[in-house]
């Protein structure tokens, strides 16, 4: 079985090079590799995550208690909840999309302040410097410690987007401030010898140059803002959303449903990540030289 | 005598004298090699001539004006590759003119024309990582030429490179100077580089560095490095800067 996979893997490299091997021969090749790896890669993930599952089965199975849901348990629960609802009669769509609209919501404000302020602070240290006392000890109080204030302060959507944007804007804003002064000399240097003014300079270096840079601060913001989902939704008012979900849930006691919620915020991340990742590789194919 | 540059320049680094007073001027068209060694403060000239960083004292002027990167053309070719990692060649070549807001057109055809000329139609869409370091200080020179130049300065763009992509590349420049006559001062430690090159040879002395010699080199080109008078030169300037 295994070699015959193998075996089907090598016949498509082989295809694939015939294909495109009268233009670029080696281009292809490296293709038809790139392939392979990535099968290999996607099998070993599935081995893994089957291999989870069954342990988790096993377990399941000798602690026999309610409190503990099998992989089937969750299973037939996520169905259920996709098919006919919660107690509320809402949805697993409906919980998904509502959740998703607050965490981009709030992501998106992170970027849209984050990425400013960090430009202006790394090309401006003296702005860092100067307000430093007050901006690095923001960076450490946990978003769950602005409930209280953002209960009173604020109603509705703004309450969850406040709550993300908390979790989210550091990474982010962190991420630019420290991409700022890792900006090659030599390549302001080129710009400026032809006389560019400092905007053309910062539209046209800084931020090609630090691109990569913010874009590895959304997707590490990007987890953080989906880990303050449930805290944001325990104080929002509203009966829907994932994190509402399982706070829902947990006063039933009900832990398959839980692990359901736990699981689509898994998801949720992993697909929004892999688009930011995405993304990274088509922008930034030379930065990724250093990878094989 | 048609004067284009003068430099008159004193340059200090807190209690650090890194020139005093060192004057010259170059000509139009003229290829100067300033001639040093390494650490008496050559990149520094350059830069001042450039108008990337401001001299102590004194002052760099091209046309009787004092250097100013917005307001003359200048072009620099610098030791290590500075192409933008995230630009292919045809955009790298195209930085220059991009600044000086040459129509797209225009510079579309000046960038495929200065490509060919350092020959490397093909590569245009290559990234700097896809090339060879001799490559990448050929899209430097591409650049550099591209904008018509009042001055262009090259601080030692080929020390990075082997020997024989090295008296490659030195062809190459020459090829390209003869063909567009510009204004060039071409920083270097090597002799035979110098001697190859310039019409003008300053040579520098160490820190705090000055003007030591001031060699014209009257010799045809291509020049011969088994050639009585290029023996002879290299002599007297090895001499100068004692030997290396």
């Amino acid at each position: 079985m295994q070699s015959r996979r193998g075996k089907h893997v090598r016949s498509e490299i082989a295809d694939l090079s015939v294909r495109v091997s009268s233009e670029e021969p080696i281009r292809a090749r490296a293709g038809g590799w790139r392939l392979a790896r990535r099968a290999r890669i996607l099998i070993t993930n599935l081995m893994v995550l089957l291999a989870f599952l069954v342990l988790w089965e096993i377990g399941a199975d000798l602690y026999r208690s309610p409190f503990i849901p099998a992989p089937s348990d969750v299973w037939r629960a996520a169905v259920s909840l996709a098919l006919h609802g919660d107690v509320n009669d809402r949805t697993l769509w409906a919980h998904t999309a509502q959740s998703l609209m607050r965490v981009l919501a709030g992501f998106a404000a992170a970027v849209v302040t984050g990425v400013p302020l960090g430009l202006l602070m790394g090309l401006y240290p003296g702005v860092y410097r100067g307000s430093r006392s007050l901006v690095e000890p923001l960076r450490f109080i946990p978003p769950l410690a602005w409930i209280p204030i953002a209960m009173v302060t604020l109603t509705g959507f703004t309450r969850y987007a406040f709550i993300i944007w908390l979790g989210a804007f550091f990474p982010i804003f962190v991420a630019t401030l420290v991409g700022v002064p890792r900006i090659e000399t030599l390549h302001t240097d080129v710009a400026r010898v032809h006389g560019a003014s400092r905007g053309w300079i910062l539209r046209k270096v800084v931020i090609p140059s630090i691109l990569p840079d913010i874009l590895g601060g959304m997707r590490v913001g990007l987890g953080v803002g989906w880990m303050c989902i449930v805290a944001a939704e325990m104080i929002g008012g509203d009966m829907i959303g994932l994190g509402k979900l399982i706070i829902k849930y947990a006063e039933l006691m009900r832990m398959a449903e839980i692990v359901v919620g736990m699981i689509l915020i898994g998801l949720c991340g992993l697909v929004m990540n892999e688009i930011l990742l995405l993304v990274e590789k088509r922008l930034f194919r030379w930065r990724w030289q250093v990878q094989l | 005598m048609n004067e284009k540059i003068h430099v008159a320049v004193t340059q200090r680094f807190n209690d650090l004298t890194v020139f005093e007073r060192i004057e010259f001027s170059v000509r139009e068209n003229e290829f100067v090699c300033i001639l040093g060694k390494s650490g008496c403060g050559k990149t520094t000239l350059a830069k001042l001539m450039a108008g990337l960083i401001s001299c102590t004292d004194g002052a760099v002027t091209i046309d009787a004006a004092p250097v100013d990167p917005k307001r003359h053309k200048l072009a620099f070719v610098f030791q290590e590759s500075s192409l933008w990692p995230w630009r292919n060649v045809r955009d790298n070549v195209r930085i220059g003119l991009e600044v000086k807001n040459v129509p797209r057109a225009q510079a579309e055809r000046r960038v495929d024309e200065m490509i060919g000329l350092v020959g490397l139609q093909g590569f245009e869409e290559y990234y700097p990582y896809q090339i060879s370091g001799g490559m990448k200080q050929r899209v430097a020179i591409a650049r550099a030429f591209a904008v018509d130049a009042d001055l262009i300065l090259m601080d030692e763009p080929f020390a990075a490179l082997d020997a024989q992509t090295r008296q490659h590349m030195q062809e190459e420049v020459l090829r390209i100077w003869e063909r567009l006559k510009h204004t060039v001062v071409f920083i270097t430690h090597n002799l035979e580089e110098s001697i190859y090159l310039a019409d003008r040879i300053i040579v520098l002395s160490d820190k705090p560095a000055t003007i030591k010699g001031d060699f014209a080199v009257e010799m045809p080109r291509p020049r011969d490095f088994a050639h009585p008078g290029f023996i002879d030169l290299r002599k007297r300037l090895g001499a100068l800067i004692g030997v290396w």
